[in-house]
């Protein structure tokens, strides 16, 4: 960690050497204080999700050419978190003190969100190694047809800024750019600084496995429009499919002058989501886990039927200079409502053994118990709307973001305002909360319980309140 | 002698003036419009310039960039201050634009139309300056006898104006000041060009322009152009999205 920031200051200090060598430092120092309302009657466990959460970040970034085809940049963010009061419920259902783990109330860690070289061998051919953020798909709010770098996350914005460990290597020309990746999975790390990529041995596989992902792409612009056509060859990488090929599209332009459209098609053969074994769940769980059938797999990774990803999007720019983006996003692979359902009473089924403290002797498969709090989407369709107004008031900058399960009416809205009293600072309010517009949509929990569950309402958190400061150098 | 000096002079006025209405004929409103962009908008350069834009409030806000330029349809823009955003790239190829945002490590399209990073200048004033290939022009009466006016009228609906009137020295074509309409005919800016600096290699052209907002009278953004390298061989890779952010 101190070598990287070292490297980065002295790159920045050299700022001022001319000539064949160029180089800035620029970045910011945050505040963002959070308070927020966890779920503890909802399905998943709260005992990490903090009441009031402190977090500072210190981002460097630094960017630096020698000559005309040598360039080096790097995005490298420094954070420390403090948590406070953390709930969970007991028994009763009553709520409690939960027990986070120590790095929930206070953690420190270095987060490499890009850092690469790049050098143009000839001006047609170029090679980038290091870590970066590439992305191909055109759509807004989602990617169905990024393979490559971590998920969204809802609650975390800064995570759109990480990347992937690569190798890419680059063919631009006049009408068309060819590329060429390897990417490689960091599985394990130690703040930040990654300690084994590639290889790594799981609890469920014997040995070491390979977990890479090859890309080639084509871009080009085409009717005013931007073209590229993805293929992806993976294993392991983010997701449990063994040498699997993936294809993807994505197309978008202006079609009128205040009327931009964009496309993104995710096409694959079966799924790594994963689903519930639904006779098991609706007979005996517990009968199913004593023989050892996994309550929840990956059941449709070997499927051979189609199962696209599909977004469909276009945004309207306002005579004010405000935008309003809409996305219908299609997941084919998503839970159907009795898939669910099935869902809901497995997460049911743990909370009880959790509670009774009875879950850590059962393996019921990854349940992945962040599954909501990293944003993931679980079901179907989606409607996701996004406006942001620019200045509307003089250094006054307005958004809002609406996701909308189209299957249960539950979703998500996150409005926030963004004032730069100075050019150099911003200080910002956010906020998320979590709503259900249909109270007889969703699933029941058990059979014999009437209250339904939603989608949202298995977020951790039933809303949220940010407040940050940034200063920028 | 006397009276041969002011029959000279007569004749040198006549001359002149019989020179200037030849002149006036044969320069037509689009040879006015190649010498503009030739100009504001050379085929190639590699510069460096500086925007302030005043506010409705009276506070200003400074950015300062760097720019190259390919051919008509190439431009690319990086931003160097003010610190909030430095990391912003600004590619133009043809009709399209993109701004690459550093704090989503991608680069989306925006409208040629929109204010350039808020101030009164539009994206298409900055990234492209091609009225030729935009507009079509008429010669006007100039109200200045040491100036031509020319009215620029849209080809098509995909420009950032439906007309500009400008006015350009005679001597040397020179821009001296511009007005800028909507559709509804409505003035919506007007910009005065001064500050003629030789840049090098005696490439003469307006280093500062100020674009005045019309509408709210209050605001207006200063242009100053730092430097402008005109012999440059700029490598092509430069203007591609995929070079954007690295």
């Amino acid at each position: 960690m101190k070598y990287i920031i070292a490297g980065l200051v002295l790159i920045g200090a050299l700022t001022r050497y001319d000539s064949a060598y160029s180089a800035e430092l620029s970045g910011f120092i945050s505040s963002k204080s959070d308070f927020g309302n966890p779920r503890v009657y909802g399905l998943f466990p709260t005992n990490r999700v903090p009441v009031f959460q402190e977090t500072l970040e210190l981002n460097l970034i630094s960017k630096a050419q020698v000559f005309e085809q040598f360039r080096f940049y790097g995005d490298v963010s420094a954070f420390g978190k403090l948590g406070y009061q953390f709930l969970s419920s007991d028994l009763k259902g009553q709520s409690v003190a939960g027990e986070p783990e120590k790095k929930d109330r206070r953690s420190v860690w270095l987060s490499v969100n890009e850092l690469f070289l790049n050098y143009e061998i000839v001006p047609q051919l170029s090679v980038l190694v290091g870590k970066k953020r590439v992305m191909w798909g055109s759509g807004f709010s989602s990617n169905p047809t990024d393979l490559l770098n971590p998920p969204k996350n809802a609650i975390d914005p800064a995570a759109q800024r990480k990347g992937s460990w690569l190798g890419l290597i680059e063919n631009p020309h006049e009408t068309v750019t060819f590329s060429a990746l390897g990417a490689v999975e960091v599985t394990d790390n130690d703040a930040g600084i990654p300690e084994k990529i590639f290889r790594f041995s799981t609890a469920n596989s014997a040995g070491q496995s390979k977990h890479f992902i090859y890309a080639l792409r084509a871009y080009s612009l085409i009717s005013e429009g931007d073209l590229n056509l993805m293929v992806y060859y993976s294993n392991l990488y983010q997701d449990t499919f063994k040498n699997k090929f993936r294809g993807g599209v994505s197309y978008s332009k202006y079609a009128t002058k205040q009327m931009e459209l964009h496309s993104e098609i995710l096409l694959q053969q079966g799924s790594s989501r994963q689903y519930v074994d639904s006779k098991c769940i609706q007979a005996n769980p517990l009968v199913c886990v004593k023989n050892g059938i996994p309550l929840f797999a990956s059941q449709r990774l070997e499927s051979k039927s189609l199962t696209p990803q599909l977004l469909l999007g276009g945004r309207f720019d306002f005579e004010n200079e405000s935008a309003l983006t809409l996305e219908f996003l299609h997941q084919n692979d998503g839970y159907t409502s009795n898939e669910f359902e099935d869902f809901v009473h497995l997460m049911s089924f743990i909370k009880e053994l959790r509670l009774q403290e009875k879950l850590a002797a059962l393996t019921i498969g990854n349940t992945d118990t962040d599954v909501k709090s990293a944003g993931k989407m679980l079901m179907k369709n989606y409607a996701i709307l996004n406006y942001q107004r620019y200045k509307f008031k003089e250094d006054f900058w307005g958004g809002f973001s609406w996701i909308l399960n189209l299957q249960d009416s539950s979703g998500l809205v996150s409005p926030s305002l963004t004032w730069n009293p100075e050019d150099w600072c911003s200080l910002g309010v956010s906020g998320l909360a979590t709503f259900s517009m249909n109270k007889s949509a969703g699933a029941t929990r058990t059979a014999t319980e009437s209250r339904r569950t939603t989608e949202y309402d298995l977020f951790p958190s039933s809303y949220r309140l940010a407040f940050d400061m940034k200063a920028y150098f | 002698m006397k009276i041969l000096n002011a029959i000279c002079l007569i004749g040198l006025v006549m001359s002149e003036m019989n020179f200037n209405a030849v002149f006036a004929q044969e320069m037509n409103a689009n040879t006015i419009i190649e010498k503009y962009d030739a100009i504001m908008g050379p085929k190639s350069y590699e510069s460096e310039f500086k925007m302030t834009a005043t506010r409705e409030d009276g506070t200003v806000r400074t950015y300062e960039m760097k720019a190259i330029k390919s051919g008509d349809e190439k431009f690319r823009i990086w931003f160097k201050k003010p610190s909030a955003v430095v990391g912003q790239e600004i590619l133009r190829v043809g009709d399209n634009s993109w701004l690459y945002m550093p704090n989503l490590k991608r680069a989306t399209r925006i409208a040629n139309r929109d204010s350039f990073q808020g101030g009164d200048f539009n994206n298409a004033d900055v990234l492209r300056v091609n009225y030729k290939a935009d507009y079509n022009g008429t010669m006007k009466t100039s109200d200045d006898a040491n100036a031509f006016h020319v009215e620029l009228k849209a080809k098509n609906n995909n420009t950032s104006y439906d007309s500009i009137q400008i006015w350009v020295r005679k001597a040397d074509f020179m821009p001296i000041k511009g007005e800028y309409y909507g559709t509804s005919g409505k003035l919506l800016r007007s910009a005065a060009f001064s500050d003629y600096k030789d840049f090098g290699k005696g490439f003469v052209r307006p280093s500062k322009i100020i674009m005045k907002n019309e509408i709210v009278k209050s605001r207006q953004s200063e242009m100053i152009t730092e430097s402008m390298k005109t012999d440059v061989t700029l490598p092509e890779q430069r203007f591609n999205q995929t070079d954007l952010g690295k």
